[in-house]
């Protein structure tokens, strides 16, 4: 349905406009977002004070319609080529206001009940059966942004009604994403993120400032752990295949983490149905939710955590 | 279990619900809780900051366990340890979350309660461990405080009205009851019993601060399993901690008890059920509704009239209109004494902390200068007034005083060598008072008092009102103080400004 005169740099339709609005939420937790356009997808990155990053892809499957054309800028190669660009083509870059652009997505009230549960990390998982989110079935949502330097423009048809919604959009300010260095793995487990959640709430409840995980190959595995003034809590899981389906930990590690940034995955840990954290030698964690979709293909956040320095997480 | 005070208990996944449960209730009152075991049983409480509400709960040792033992430091049977907990420490431990259905597997074997009160560790830590099927263990260690429990003293015996309903009923009832009601009174007229809620207006110069509201459920008394009370008896609590033990009752799905003697008395509710006792102590507002008909049928006789009319005209500006004709005025007068009540709190505070006789003098000097001024001068605009105000006020205190005993084992613990002398005297002063609370109904001289100073010095009526009712029903100089003082604070001051503090305060 993108009917481009001149043709878009990107535009893209969807009806599953609140799958993606659920994404974007699990990294809701700044106000700005960077967005980039890939011919794959969008790629979503949230940051905050340059010690963790989320990044939230929403695939090109998403959507029902995708046009990605190359920057014409690039004097070499044809630009209007739809999509099946590769890795090294100029990503296309740009920063918004994620705040509007959730509220834009939910203009129809796809996401009424949310706010309850959502900011405070607390409680229960998503929807009822009655939340609006649900009900709500019709609707198409077209993503649209012109040029470099365009402002991105989401027009929703809900039955009818029709909102535009023109989000203003500056230029990044560029960060490296947080690496972790893959052949340095210490800590690899899989599990399912409500375990995750559940401890993360646990420990959440007394107020903590950091969150100190441990994972042995022996006696308490993997624990989660922090302590404030009204006390300390320790959540360790057994290693059962039940409960961690992999757990690959060659020595004994500890890291802290600040747990105000940790609890930014808490969200995500509600909406998704398995975790993936993944720890290497420097102590950078990597949280990967998978976000299941009713019949769709899973959808991938990925969290990622600086350690605090190691001589201050290994004093106790 | 070394040589030091060890405490430890198993609970099952049902009873660390019931505990749960219990918390949130407890925690509706005081952000502290308070944990005392003994040998044979535990027992959380919650004492509010007015402590004008005490609610506990007993777990029986080996009915409410799956093991309990207690080894107190000497041996000693009679030995406790208590301590005190921030409530939403407790509660982070013991959260909703056991028989959430919808993480079935996520459910826990067991609980395990720790504690070791070493006097030779810096530290005082319980020790919480949550097992769970599938090999989640939780640990936690929480704060506490040393510190003695407080436990609520009420004399059953003496109270002669008392009702018995079903938790569920209760519960239906108090749905009707908007969420900003403050007040619940609870009467009974002609085999009909009512539970009324209200809300007294309050009006900040042209702001009205809070609207007045007034629910009336009207039952039969064939609804209870059990109803004997005294026709015409009111007694009003706060909606909100009657709310609170009403939920928490039905999540145990056992009748509630409730005993209670007369208005200014503490009324008493309570419920158990497998090895779990729960018991909470409100205060009444002295001087409700009930008292208030009373006063107004008595109007017609010399001395009481004074009381009434001065009621009523103080009412008549709320703008409240009552549903009952008869208790129209009502409302406001017991909103009144829903401040007054307040006070109350603050005077058995002061109680405590204070020994009763001397200070009365000392107070009356300080703070409640005014009053005195104050009182001569309403003797004066209608009746002289038969006692002198220093009497009066006392007997709240002093009433309320009896309520709230620190269970210091020695007296000589508690920093008031008179807190013995203090507790006897009180409860001398609570018969007392119910005397003098008839006797200033019949009075009543103390009240018109009261009014004039309203019209002279145009003080809210909430705090004139409230000083005049204490003024009327203390009797005594002794155990006064307490009360005095309360009334010099908020009550003394009857200028807007100083009432409106005391309630936002």
């Amino acid at each position: 349905m993108p009917s481009n005169l001149p043709p878009p740099l990107f535009a893209a339709t969807t009806t599953s406009a609140r799958h993606i609005n659920s994404l974007l939420k699990c990294c809701g937790f700044d106000s700005k977002a960077c967005i980039q356009i890939t011919s794959d997808g969008l790629r979503v990155t949230v940051e905050d004070c340059n010690v963790m990053q989320a990044h939230a892809f929403i695939d090109k499957a998403l959507f029902n319609s995708y046009t990605f054309n190359l920057p014409s800028p690039s004097p070499s190669s044809s630009s209007p080529d739809p999509g099946e660009s590769h890795e090294e083509e100029e990503p296309i870059l740009f920063a918004v206001s994620l705040t509007a652009l959730l509220e834009c997505l939910q203009i129809f009230g796809a996401e009424a009940g949310r706010d309850k549960w959502g900011s405070g990390g607390g409680g229960t998982m998503a929807g009822g059966v009655f939340d609006q989110q649900v009900l709500r079935i019709g609707g198409s949502c077209k993503f649209e942004y012109e040029a470099v330097g365009s402002p991105l423009v989401i027009t929703l048809d809900d039955a009818g009604v029709i909102t535009t919604c023109t989000l203003s959009t500056w230029a990044p300010t560029l960060v490296d994403d947080i690496p972790i260095i893959r052949d340095s793995l210490t800590l690899k487990i899989i599990m399912k993120s409500t375990w995750l959640f559940d401890a993360i709430t646990e420990l959440s409840s007394t107020s903590v400032e950091k969150l100190q995980i441990l994972a042995s190959p022996s006696a308490p595995y993997f624990s989660l752990s922090a302590s404030g003034p009204l006390g300390s809590t320790v959540v360790e899981f057994a290693n059962d295949r039940s409960l961690l389906e992999t757990f690959v930990v060659p020595e004994t590690v500890q890291y802290r983490y600040r747990f105000g940034l940790i609890k930014h995955a808490v969200k995500a840990m509600a909406v998704s149905s398995k975790v993936s954290i993944r720890g290497d030698r420097r102590g950078t964690l990597s949280l990967q939710f998978m976000v299941e979709q009713d019949g769709g293909a899973p959808s991938f956040i990925d969290f990622r955590f600086l350690a605090y320095a190691a001589d201050s997480s290994d004093e106790e | 279990m070394s040589a030091p005070t060890t405490l430890q208990f198993t609970l099952s996944p049902q009873s660390t619900q019931k505990v749960h449960e219990a918390l949130v209730c407890l925690s509706k009152f005081s952000e502290f809780i308070s944990l005392e075991a003994r040998r044979n049983k535990l027992c959380l409480s919650a004492l509010n900051s007015t402590k004008s509400a005490y609610g506990a709960v007993h777990l029986t040792a080996n009915k409410f366990f799956d093991s309990y033992q207690y080894l107190s430091q000497n041996g000693n049977e009679e030995a406790r340890f208590s301590c005190r907990l921030q409530a939403k420490a407790l509660l982070s431990v013991f959260r909703q979350r056991y028989l959430d259905s919808k993480e079935k597997p996520n459910s826990i074997d067991r609980c395990e309660f720790q504690v070791d009160d070493d006097p030779s560790r810096p530290e005082c830590r319980i020790l919480v461990r949550l097992i769970y099927t599938h090999g989640v263990l939780k640990t936690y260690k929480l704060t506490y405080e040393d510190v003695d429990s407080m436990h609520a003293v009420f004399d059953r015996e003496s109270a002669d009205n008392n009702w018995t309903i079903s938790s569920s009923l209760l519960k239906s009832y108090m749905e009707h009851f908007g969420p900003k009601a403050e007040q619940l009174d609870i009467s009974s007229e002609n085999g009909r019993a009512a539970f009324t809620s209200f809300t007294e207006k309050l009006i900040d110069g042209k702001e009205i601060l809070k609207q007045p509201l007034q629910t009336s459920i009207s039952l039969d008394t064939t609804d209870f399993e059990h109803f004997n009370v005294t026709s015409g008896t009111h007694v009003a609590i706060s909606l909100k901690d009657f709310r609170a033990i009403t939920l928490h009752a039905d999540t145990l799905g056992e009748p509630v008890h409730a005993d209670y003697s007369s208005p200014g008395r503490a009324l008493q509710v309570h419920y158990g059920r497998d090895g779990m006792q729960c018991e909470f102590t409100l205060m009444t507002t002295p001087d409700t509704r009930g008292t208030q008909q009373h006063r107004a049928v008595v109007a017609s006789a010399p001395q009481p009239r004074s009381r009434a009319s001065t009621r009523q005209p103080s009412a008549a500006p709320s703008g409240y209109t009552a549903p009952r004709s008869s208790v129209s005025k009502q409302p406001t007068t017991s909103a009144v004494e829903q401040e007054g009540e307040e006070d109350y709190g603050l005077g058995m505070d002061m109680g405590i902390d204070m020994p009763p006789p001397p200070v009365p003098s000392q107070h009356i000097s300080s703070q409640p200068q005014p009053l005195q001024p104050l009182l001569p001068k309403r003797p004066q605009s209608t009746h002289p007034p038969p006692r002198p105000p220093s009497p009066p006020l006392p007997n709240h205190a002093s009433a309320s005083k009896p309520l709230f005993l620190t269970y210091a084992s020695s007296s000589s613990s508690s920093e008031h060598s008179g807190d013995e002398d203090e507790l006897a005297r009180g409860l001398e002063e609570f018969h007392d008072l119910v005397g003098w609370d008839t006797a200033g109904r019949a009075a009543g001289a103390p009240q018109v008092v009261a009014k004039d100073v309203e019209l002279e010095e145009g003080a809210l009526r909430g705090g004139r009102r409230r000083k005049t009712k204490r003024v009327v029903d203390d009797d005594e100089d002794e155990g006064n103080a307490g009360r005095k003082e309360t009334m010099g604070t908020e009550g003394i001051a009857p200028t807007q400004t100083s009432l409106v503090k005391g309630l936002f305060d």
